[in-house]
């Protein structure tokens, strides 16, 4: 007897070609659809070599070439205009006749489905569409498409461990250990040093670093009047304290609903909507003897001079950026699935059960039956049956599921994750990061590094511009140096034999030297002169004196009032100036 | 009271005595640092010649002997140092002592005694230790043998590696103190001394090792005791000037940079050079010591027991020496008896630490300045006199 197959169809969608919202369909067919080996003669030819169907219309092609093949679908409506939703069941019959009467209608696989909502398509609210009239300003994710992407994206971050793992990969080769900022202007650099502690500096670009990654943006407010709080529409006396040091935070950007700019340039932009219930807490509290309320509703525009925003994955016309999520969401969602399914076939693997003979009447099976009952369903180790030859127990275990166990599409997937983040296979240390030699190692770096150069440069743009909004706010003209370590470790004792080297021959000077020696060794506050007198200090002997009996006293010393102060005389310096001839 | 120090003429004069004992020092130590280089370059040469058979044979037996060998060859050389480091003390004391005695003759035309017997010298010098408190050739020693012990640890590192000989030489080179420029000093007045090696006084010999000198007719000199043949060696060093040898052992030896694989090449090929270690420090420091020693009991051989600190005030002098400058040596030993008990220096007489360049000058109650300037000679001009 030929061995029948149960097809399941996973799902499909039915998409009127001029609705831009996709809606899914649950298609599963439960009755034997087609005979997999021994009917293959009755079956389209175009379906002799591989007898899955992979479409919806190579479904219908493959019902139509075989009458035997049966289905109960069930189909999720969703209606243009009204976005009423309902649920359909279709036979064999209606789903053809559904497929071919309505031109205007088309099965749509909702395979790009990543768990986010209706959405279909691996774009994030559907296609990214550009109507000729809309002009190129509208070539951007609407105030919706942008919300729900900060939501999966968000989603993503705190529950796909790839892509949890790509923003902090990127964050920690962005930041690095940590960077180091300089500058010429000693009060400049006292005044940043304020402003950094203030504003919990290092902790804010860690989280920026993140949310760029995360949301594609960042929305840097410096607060107006000197404020160190946020605060809106607060009771008389209760405003926050002022501060010399002006403070920044940052605001989330999804509660910037809009930035209002001049419609012809939007880079001239006027305010920024902040549009957002804040949180509701359960408990009140007051505050200089008047209440504060438990929530408020934000509903503020803020003037574009006060903010700073950055935005990444964006093309000169969008206003707001992309996560670096966004183009392997629905990667991510497959993803998942694959490690899902895999686990449930491996599950499934593992099952056995017990097939018994009994060479009997009825009421022989029935006592068995009886007597196993006592037992329970798995019978605990070291458990010894006693049964006559008319018994046979034989145990079977879950063959046909052992072959589900199919990793190509987590390969497949995560490959595309890969190449959508622009980040190597080897970074994310799962079972495909293995096997490679340095050599491709290295190789697979070099893009990478790129990335993460690119990644750093905007980091230490974001810091010169509070440096520069700061001393320009205080009247002091200096520029912040901002250094972070090096990104990936080049050979550094060839390096370093090559600067020995150098120096030898005279080629550059042995200051410079160990300057970039010191930035090879990751030393950030190297100073060549305290580092000379350090090791003359620590070497053992001390520094030589020549002519231990008339060294005169240090010339251009600092302390003009020490060096006046000198035993020597006015007079014998006087003579040791006219018979040398100073 | 009269301070020296506020005395032109004996400014002048012990500027000029202190050039020449730098003379002294500079021609000790480019000595030293010749013998230095050449025990150096004896190590490597001995290294040369065993490394291979030790490499091959892996014998500890034979790294034992060379071991040996190279603590041979260092002992010598501590041996060597030894014997300048004496010589240059008699030589400084002596003559720091006479040019002490020969200012405060001159300044204060006062009759002034001198005495310095061979025996007293000799045992002055010998018995001394250095400023750490050891006996030279025990302090030597030790870092003698530690640097042993770094050129055996370097070669064993070699030796484990399979490095060839050239990188092996290297590390142990590396071992080795660097090198530094000794510059040639600027002096305001060279001091010339005539080829009679010594000055002419009018003395009498009191007895065979020891003469009494009348220094000048105003300021004559009785009693005095005399070491000629240390004077005799410190005149004669004076006069020659020291050519120095390189004898560095990069010049001869081929050596590799064991990190670049670079010849070694000496960075100062025509200067001076001497060792940046501690036994050079301890050879000026013991130096410093000595000059002092003999202006403080040429004065007081002459009755003044107290003496003002003169210290070189800028941005490098120490505390320590920061508030003894100007002060007597006894209000220096009341004031560490009461509120400077606590200093962690107790020097009454400079030098109070390593590369310390104080300097004192004899004061006392009882003295009177005299305007000779007519009559008054520069140090040379002593020293020369016939």
């Amino acid at each position: 007897m030929a061995k029948s197959k149960v097809a399941k169809k996973e799902a499909s969608a039915l998409q009127e070609s001029d609705a831009p919202t996709a809606f899914k369909v649950l298609n599963h067919s439960k009755t034997p659809v087609y005979e997999e080996q021994d009917q293959a003669s009755t079956i389209d030819s175009k379906f002799k070599d591989h007898c899955k169907p992979r479409s919806v219309p190579d479904l219908v092609a493959l019902m139509e070439s075989d009458k035997t093949i049966q289905m109960d679908a069930r189909v999720f409506f969703h209606e243009n205009g009204t976005g009423n939703a309902h649920l359909a069941s279709l036979n064999r019959d209606k789903f053809i006749e559904s497929f071919k009467s309505n031109k205007k209608r088309t099965f749509k696989e909702s395979i790009d489905y990543f768990g986010g909502g209706d959405s279909g398509g691996n774009v994030v609210g559907g296609k990214d569409f550009t109507p000729l009239l809309g002009g190129p300003f509208n070539k951007q994710l609407y105030i919706y498409d942008y919300l729900k992407m900060h939501s999966q994206c968000f989603y993503a971050y705190n529950h796909d461990p790839v892509l949890h793992a790509a923003v902090q990969i990127i964050r920690d080769f962005a930041l690095g250990r940590d960077w180091a900022v300089n500058c010429k202007n000693e009060t400049a650099l006292a005044l940043w040093k304020a402003f950094e502690e203030v504003n919990d500096l290092r902790m804010m670009m860690y989280l920026a670093c993140e949310e760029l990654s995360i949301y594609g943006e960042i929305f840097q407010w410096w607060l107006p009047n000197n404020e160190t709080r946020i605060s809106y529409q607060v009771r008389p006396g209760q405003e926050p304290p002022k501060g010399l040091i002006p403070r920044v935070r940052l605001v989330d950007p999804s509660v910037i609903w809009d930035i209002i700019t001049y419609p012809e340039d939007i880079k001239r932009v006027l305010y920024y909507q902040w549009i957002a219930p804040t949180q509701y807490q359960m408990y009140a509290a007051t505050d200089k003897g008047q209440p504060v309320p438990t929530t408020k509703f934000i509903y503020q525009q803020l003037p574009a001079n006060q903010v700073d925003h950055y935005k990444i994955n964006c093309r000169s016309n969008e206003k707001r950026g992309r996560s670096d999520l966004f183009p392997v969401l629905g990667y991510a969602k497959r993803l998942r699935d694959s490690v899902n399914f895999s686990i449930i076939g491996m599950q499934k693997s593992t099952a056995w059960s017990i097939d018994t003979s009994i060479e009997g009447s009825q009421e022989d099976v029935d006592n068995y039956v009886e007597s196993q009952k006592e037992l329970g369903t798995i019978p605990n180790p070291g458990s010894e049956f006693v049964h006559t030859n008319k018994i046979t127990r034989q145990y079977l275990s879950n063959e046909a599921a052992g072959r589900g166990n199919n990793s190509s599409a987590f390969d497949w997937c995560f490959s595309m994750i890969c190449a959508g983040l622009g980040i190597p296979q080897q970074y994310f240390g799962t079972h495909l990061s293995g096997g490679s030699t340095r050599a491709s190692a290295l190789v697979a770096t070099e893009p990478v590094v790129k990335k993460f150069e690119m990644r750093r440069n905007l980091i230490e743009q974001i810091l010169n511009n509070m440096a520069r909004r700061l001393f320009k706010q205080f009247g002091i003209e200096a520029e912040i140096e901002v250094t972070f370590p090096e990104l990936v470790s080049q050979d550094r004792s060839t390096k370093l034999k090559d600067l020995a080297m150098a120096e030898m021959q005279g080629w550059i000077s042995k200051e410079r030297a160990a300057e970039i020696a010191a930035k090879e060794l990751g030393i950030m506050d190297f100073n060549f002169k305290d580092e000379q007198a350090a090791v003359e200090k620590s070497e053992g002997p001390r520094a030589l004196l020549a002519n231990p009996l008339t060294t005169p006293p240090q010339i251009g010393s600092d302390n003009e009032e020490q060096t006046n102060r000198t035993a020597v005389s006015s007079d014998t310096r006087k003579d040791v100036r006219d018979q040398n001839g100073f | 009271m009269l301070k020296l120090n506020d005395q032109r003429g004996y400014r002048k004069f012990v500027n000029g005595r202190d050039e020449a004992l730098e003379t002294l020092l500079r021609n000790s130590r480019l000595r030293i640092s010749e013998s230095t280089s050449e025990a150096f370059r004896k190590v490597l040469e001995a290294i040369q010649i065993k490394y291979n058979h030790i490499m091959q044979t892996s014998s500890r037996q034979a790294l034992d002997q060379l071991e040996a060998q190279i603590g041979q060859l260092l002992e010598h050389l501590s041996f060597i140092i030894w014997i300048e480091v004496l010589e240059l003390r008699k030589k400084a004391f002596m003559l720091a002592y006479a040019g002490e005695a020969q200012a405060i003759a001159q300044t204060t035309a006062k009759n002034v005694k001198v005495s310095i017997p061979k025996q007293d010298l000799d045992l002055k010098s010998m018995g001394k230790s250095l400023s750490n408190g050891l006996a030279p050739m025990k302090s030597f020693n030790l870092h003698f043998n530690k640097l042993r012990r770094q050129i055996i640890s370097s070669l064993e590192y070699s030796f484990a590696f399979g490095e060839p000989v050239e990188k092996a030489l290297g590390r142990v080179f590396l071992c080795f103190p660097r090198q530094t420029i000794l510059p040639k000093k600027k002096v305001l007045k060279t001091v010339k001394v005539a080829e009679a090696k010594k000055p002419e006084f009018s003395a009498f010999k009191k007895e065979d090792d020891s003469v009494e000198i009348s220094l000048s007719g105003r300021s004559p000199i009785s009693g005095f005791e005399w070491d000629q043949e240390t004077w005799d060696k410190a005149i004669q060093d004076l006069a020659s000037d020291h050519v120095y040898t390189d004898r560095s052992p990069e010049k001869f030896v081929d050596i590799k940079n064991p990190y670049n694989d670079l010849p070694m090449r000496s960075k100062f090929p025509e200067d001076d050079k001497i060792y940046h270690w501690e036994i050079e420090s301890e050879v000026v420091q013991d130096f410093v010591e000595q000059v002092r020693s003999g202006q403080i009991e040429a004065a007081k051989k002459n009755g003044i027991n107290d003496f003002v600190w003169i210290a070189i005030l800028d941005d490098r002098t120490d505390a320590c020496c920061e508030w003894r400058s100007g002060l007597l040596t006894s209000e220096i030993e009341a004031r560490l008896k009461t509120d400077k008990r606590d200093d962690p220096c107790q020097a009454i007489v400079p030098p109070a630490h390593f590369n310390c360049r104080c300097t004192l000058a004899p004061a006392s109650q009882d003295l009177e300045a005299v305007d000779n300037t007519d009559s008054e000679r520069e140090f040379d001009e002593w020293l020369n006199q016939r």
